[in-house]
């Protein structure tokens, strides 16, 4: 393995491909930052520019954009409460608190340090388990993702402050919402009251309406000064040794589960981050300080997802099936260049395969760099009054969700979600685990439904085969768990009425 | 999530501001319900496209129920805070302005006009002010989205 | 290398300039509407056009993804578009398909639209995992000797790779179970799995697989047998004779525009494909490069929405 990778770093290390390795990560983190210009924009925007490069120089440009997006879309979510993308949100859930607290500049060099570790031990992944990984995930069927995100949606009701059953109906409330549009399994429309809903409510939309617009809404009045720290040196921004101690089992602990969920084809990165988040907060002592800015609730989502970026390359690049719009992308751009991938790319193009990936190691490490020094420029955004910052958010959330499909519903929609989201708030109720029940929903009934048609309707596939009985295990485990602390947790709220209500009150 | 400054243990105890919440997701999955009962259900071997959404509708109505009953025994907090009525209506404002403009005037116009209006929703904005300030961030969203990005949009009306 | 990349970022850069004036056709950006999601076949040819084209015409031509319920949310767009040729489509088999498949299509697919030509035409591979079939003659038995136990993945219900299947179904008198993924590479990777036993789709899916030694190829769709895979046996020779699927993709406008506009249009596609970078692209991704006059297509997506009405009827297939 060692060897292999020493012959990616030789072509990679080449200064006009590590150049492609910097122009692509620049770029991704430059359009991250931008919410609602994804990465799927840029790259097919790229792609054509990519006719002109050899075969290694474009996967490693494209895959950068995709990357890099990865960290820049941690930026807007802790600084302006703006997310993108469903990883991005869960960072909003610590980061922003922690920006609202002054402590912005803290709260990004944690993220950009947590991502940094969370890829390389990605790539790390990829370089020494890519084929056994890959192996492994032919192994998830229908039944195997059925579970897999049926436990994600019990995950859902645990990534709340509040009451567990107001969050699980905003799951529901997001599952319903997945459901507009045409059904993947038989193309017929449900829920389209106009055309323009035939593709689906988006992504976009939905977040950046529930978080961003709802939270202008909420500050747009103020006249306070925000806290902002105004001298910023490193010393000031780093985390102490108590902090830095307290975030390396979660950096590795999300980092594990990204490396895992990254490697499924589809799921993946998606999940990821919620679940390290969940899990974080489901195996902590102190519950009751995640959504208030607590470090663990950042960094291991945030080591998570990028995990799972680097390890999302696993199915691409070992079996030639892409597992996103994003892979699906990458490998067009390879077939355009006279490259098709399949199992056989590693053998037969050890050069693209081995440089692609010490291309995450090298765009990994140049992404740390160029993160720090910008610190201070997006911390110094907030020093802004946010009555004269906010016109230009409501801004670039227009032009982002238009620009993301052109879409005039789209934008309307997310004016709705604001609203939505801004009177949810008012009756308690979360806008996390409604987004997360919107991008699990059409999977669970997608995988569903498949496994039905596969199995002749039967139930006990689901505990017949291997994996899928382990998950089922796991996910009544988890349930079970979260039952029984909130009774507790109830008793407790009942025990206090008079004085105060408890984190949880089912 | 983000702090809740307003949040006031206690608080008015309105039953039917605490009924709310409850009633809403029990019409909400109602809703569902009723409009999928026109898709076809299928058998569980061959489900057709009304199937998840009856399921989805009735742990909807179930869960909205739930709350309706705990929230009325009130062990919950309500939340208090003044409705921001001026930045709803004119950050609704903007946002309706941009979708107006956009493809029949192009993005410059909708920007400036949207930036305009989303300023009023703060009352410290004297007019000069908020041309000056909207003209700024419509050149630098020109220059970012049309100059940088190369996004595909219309930038003055065809 | 630099200068390379500066040579082609122009091309990004011209997607944003807009001409505010111009004598003659084409005097401001062209949308090019695709059905699919990124990252699709049918996207990929779209920007390999797309680029020529925007050279040829002179105004970039941008690619703009509508997806929806098999190419139908983007087939609806462009028939309501203005016919002035600044909306062109990239049309796909499914536009037949689609017409067989939908009760009602808020468009009609033949008379709402202007065929311009089509791109390339390629053929479905039946496709199962290494070993598991000697050949075509023997899935075919084991499915007959046991019906409804072999399972067909494919990339969607009422895509041409489902209909396929069930034309297979019909014409062998074998009985499968059709398993719908969301696109080709799930289907595969299902088969690489083992989830199901089949896989019918494209040439791009395959090949990869069959180089590596995961997937036997058992037969090609076409009337005739594929240029690039002379050895795989054509359906039509050995169980289901006369047996004849090609799909394609193709340009179209919608119906009304000025013909001279629509022949400007045809011109530089034809340019284009003939352009020996592009059709050797075109060529890898599994297509034949397949210039033709409007007529010539009208007239095949005519006969494609007969043959698959048929399909649909006789399947049993429900309609939409």
């Amino acid at each position: 393995m060692i060897d292999q990778f020493i012959l990616g770093l030789s072509v990679v290390l080449q200064p006009e491909v590590l150049m492609y390795a910097f122009f692509g990560v620049f770029l991704g983190q430059v359009i991250g930052v931008l919410p609602g210009v994804g990465a799927i924009t840029a790259i097919s925007l790229l792609l054509p520019v990519t006719f002109y490069l050899d075969p290694t120089s474009s996967v490693i440009l494209l895959a950068g954009i995709y990357y890099g997006s990865q960290y820049g879309g941690a930026i807007a979510s802790i600084l302006l409460n703006l997310p993108g993308t469903p990883s991005s949100v869960v960072t909003c859930l610590e980061g922003y608190p922690l920006a609202r607290d002054g402590r912005a500049g803290f709260a990004l060099l944690v993220t950009a340090l947590s991502s940094f570790v969370g890829s390389m031990i990605g790539v790390a992944v990829v370089v020494m388990a890519a084929i056994p990984m890959a192996t492994f995930a032919l192994k998830f069927g229908a039944p195997e993702y059925t579970m897999l995100v049926a436990i994600g949606l019990v995950a859902a009701s645990l990534i709340s402050s509040g009451s567990h059953l107001r969050a699980f109906s905003m799951a529901l409330v997001g599952i319903a919402l997945g459901m507009v549009g045409s059904d993947a399994s038989t193309g017929q429309y449900r829920f389209v009251a106009t055309d323009a809903l035939a593709d689906g409510i988006s992504l976009v939309s939905l977040a950046m309406g529930l978080f961003g617009l709802s939270e202008i809404i909420r500050n747009a009045a103020s006249h306070e000064p925000r806290k902002t720290q105004i001298k910023l040196t490193l010393r000031d921004i780093f985390p102490n040794r108590a902090e830095l101690r307290s975030m390396v089992k979660p950096v590795g602990r999300g980092a594990t589960i990204g490396a895992f969920f990254g490697a499924l084809p589809g799921t993946g990165a998606a999940i990821a981050s919620f679940m390290a988040y969940a899990f974080e907060r489901r195996i902590s002592r102190t519950p009751e300080k995640f959504g208030k800015g607590h470090l663990p609730g950042l960094c291991a989502p945030e080591a998570s997802n990028n995990s799972a970026a680097q390890t999302s390359f696993i199915p691409t690049l070992t079996l030639g099936v892409p597992g996103d719009a994003v892979m699906a992308l990458i490998i067009g751009a390879l077939i355009l260049n006279g490259i098709v991938p399949g199992p056989r790319l590693i053998i037969d193009e050890p050069e693209l395969f081995w440089g692609v990936i010490a291309s995450f190691f090298v765009g990994n490490i140049i992404l740390l760099v160029i993160n720090i020094p910008l610190i201070g420029v997006w911390v110094r955004l907030l020093s802004i009054p946010y009555y004269r910052l906010y016109p230009a958010i409501v801004l670039l959330i227009c032009v982002g969700v238009y620009s993301h499909r052109s879409s005039i519903t789209d934008v309307v929609l997310t004016l709705v979600f604001g609203i939505v989201g801004y009177v949810m708030r008012r009756y308690r109720f979360e806008p996390a685990p409604l987004l997360l029940g919107f991008v699990l929903g059409p999977m669970l009934e997608e995988n569903f439904r498949r496994t039905m048609l596969l199995y002749g309707g039967d139930f006990s596939v689901f505990v017949t085969r291997p994996i899928s009985a382990t998950l089922v295990f796991c996910g009544a485990a988890l349930l079970a768990f979260t039952i029984g602390s909130a009774i507790v947790s109830h008793r407790k709220a009942l025990k206090d009425k008079n004085t105060q209500g408890g984190p949880y009150s089912v | 999530m983000n702090t809740l400054e307003g949040e006031k243990p206690g608080g008015d105890r309105n039953v039917w501001r605490q009924a709310i919440s409850g009633t809403v997701l029990v019409g909400f999955g109602l809703a569902i319900l009723m409009i999928s009962w026109n898709y076809s259900a299928g058998s569980l071997t061959q489900m057709g496209p009304g199937f998840m959404p009856r399921v989805i509708a009735v742990a909807l109505v179930a869960m909205g129920l739930g709350i309706l009953v705990s929230d009325l025994r009130g062990t919950a907090q309500s939340y208090d805070e003044p409705i921001h009525w001026r930045a709803l209506i004119f950050v609704s404002a903007a946002v309706l302005i941009f979708v107006t403009l956009v493809e029949p005037a192009g993005l410059v116009p909708a920007m400036f006009c949207a930036v305009a209006a989303s300023k009023l929703a703060n009352s410290r904005a004297g007019l000069l002010s908020i041309v000056i300030y909207s003209a700024a961030v419509t050149l630098a969203g020109y220059f970012l989205f049309i100059v940088a990005l190369g996004l595909p949009l219309t930038v003055f009306g065809r | 290398m630099l200068k390379k990349l500066m040579l082609a970022l122009p091309v990004v850069a011209m997607m944003s300039g807009t001409a505010f004036a111009a004598d003659t056709y084409p005097e401001r950006s062209i949308r090019f509407i695709i059905g699919f999601g990124a990252g699709g076949n049918a996207d990929t040819v779209a920007r390999l056009l797309a680029e020529p084209m925007s050279k040829d015409l002179g105004q970039p031509v941008v690619v703009e993804s509508k997806p929806g319920a098999g190419g139908n949310v983007a087939s609806d767009f462009v028939s309501k578009s203005d016919p002035d040729g600044y909306t062109i489509q990239l049309m796909v088999g499914g536009h037949a398909v689609s017409a067989a498949l939908y009760n009602s299509q808020p468009f009609d697919p033949l008379a709402d639209f202007t065929f311009l030509s089509t791109i390339g035409q390629f053929p479905f591979f039946v496709a199962a995992q290494a070993g598991a079939y000697e050949n075509i003659e023997d899935l075919i038995a084991k499915a007959k000797a046991a019906p409804g136990t072999i399972k067909i993945g494919h990339s969607g219900v009422g895509s041409t790779q489902n209909l396929t299947g069930e034309l297979l179904d019909l014409e062998t008198g074998a009985d499968f179970i059709h398993v719908p993924y969301k696109g080709g590479a799930a289907a595969a990777t299902a088969l690489l799995g083992g989830e199901v036993d089949v896989v019918i789709d494209t040439g791009t899916i395959m090949t990869p697989q069959q180089d590596a030694g995961k997937f036997d190829i058992l037969a090609v769709s076409s009337k005739e047998r594929w240029p690039d895979k002379p050895d795989v046996p054509t359906l039509a020779e050995t169980v289901a004779p006369g047996f004849d699927v090609v799909s394609w993709t193709g340009v179209g406008m919608p119906a009304g525009v000025d013909s001279a506009i629509a022949d400007k249009v045809r011109a530089s596609v034809h340019a284009a494909i003939a352009d020996p970078d592009v059709a050797a692209r075109i060529e890898k991704l599994g297509a034949k490069p397949s210039p033709m006059s409007g007529e010539e297509m009208r007239t095949m997506v005519e006969q494609q929405i007969e043959t698959w009405k048929k399909v649909v009827e006789s399947a049993g297939i429900e309609k939409r």
